[in-house]
């Protein structure tokens, strides 16, 4: 069989061009790396009319459909008061917390809760995003800044500010894996460290002896407490002195359409 | 063909569930030569979705999966095609 040799100035110029390629590669990402918020601030306003583009267009398909559909309607109608109904769940299982925590409250004088809360209207969520994070579209001309805490349905915690722009926040989760928070359990009053598994879920380490069982509150001790999570899934191990709490975050991280920030007072 | 499998990326970043995201770049760098675009994607989704805390501490997982992805499609592609 008879092969073609490639010509010496054909390997040459492929060679140069891997190697122009390469070296643009390297500096893209050297660029990203020593100064992360560059691309960010370059892409947020091109792919932030992306996204709304994507609200009216994608929100305008179904909304037709429904005219013509009568059980789209009403599946769409569930789905709402199916959410109506998560929402006011989530709002009973805070009340207790509250009332307890207003008694305490009114105990200590000359402690007010400080910071006002700021609507957001979530851009980006997961699975779109691969981070468990969000985008939202509040920023520093809002008066946000990196670490205000962001909230889901009234008071659920969910996370904080991670990158702040001019009209653009990413918000990290508190569920985002290998992140650590402190949280205490609203039945016993003990006080552990929540590791992030992704997705809204997390585990905590407490001795053998706390007595937690599933569908206790998690909360973000505060001034004002803050529903964190509730209980999964206790597991115990009897060689063990600590058992592990599985818990996940009331909110559907995937389904949420806004979120509040707390700024700084 | 190239700029089919660019495109549909770029929507899949803005809009589709990441791993969709990894599913179109990986078939794009074993369909398309040299697909260096594959690591501008991965930067991308990095600066677009991540934050200096990223997964278990790793901010540039996008950019590191898809860098192994390219070499590994690149040396099964110059195996299987003549």
């Amino acid at each position: 069989m008879i092969y073609l040799k490639p010509s010496n100035t054909a390997l040459k110029k492929n060679r140069k061009t891997t190697a122009i390629v390469v070296f643009f590669l390297v500096v893209l990402f050297v660029v990203h790396f020593f100064f992360p918020r560059f691309y960010p601030s370059i892409f947020y306003p091109l792919t932030s009319f992306a996204w709304t583009i994507e609200k009216s267009v994608v929100g305008w398909f179904p909304r037709m459909g429904n005219l013509i559909k009568s059980k789209d309607s009403l599946a769409r109608e569930n789905e709402r008061l199916a959410r109506e109904i998560r929402a006011d769940e989530i709002s009973l299982l805070l009340f207790d917390v509250i009332k307890r925590e207003n008694e305490e409250l009114k105990s200590i004088l000359g402690r007010k809760i400080e910071g006002n809360l700021i609507l957001a209207i979530v851009l980006v969520r997961p699975p779109v995003s691969p981070y468990d994070t969000l985008i939202i579209d509040r920023g520093k001309r809002d008066g946000l800044a990196v670490g205000n805490m962001v909230y889901a349905q009234g008071d659920v915690l969910i996370g904080e500010i991670a990158e702040i722009y001019d009209n653009r926040s990413k918000v990290t989760f508190f569920s985002t894996p290998g992140k650590k928070t402190n949280i205490s359990f609203d039945n016993s009053n003990v006080r552990a460290e929540a590791r992030g598994r992704g997705g809204g879920n997390f585990s905590a380490s407490v001795p053998i002896d706390v007595e937690i069982k599933e569908g206790d509150i998690v909360i973000f001790s505060d001034i004002k407490p803050h529903i964190f999570g509730i209980v999964e899934k206790v597991i115990a191990d009897s060689v063990d002195s600590f058992e592990t709490i599985l818990f996940r975050s009331p909110i559907n991280i995937h389904d949420i359409l806004f979120v509040e920030v707390k700024t700084s007072p | 063909m190239r700029t089919v499998w660019n495109i549909g990326i770029i929507v899949s970043i803005l809009y589709l569930p990441w791993w969709l995201s990894v599913i179109f770049i990986t078939g794009a760098c074993f369909f398309v030569p040299k697909f260096y675009e594959a690591v501008i994607y991965g930067i991308l989704i990095d600066a677009l979705y991540g934050t200096k805390f990223g997964l278990y501490g790793f901010s540039y997982v996008f950019t590191g999966i898809f860098i192994i992805i390219f070499f590994v499609s690149s040396i099964i592609r110059r195996k299987l095609l003549w």
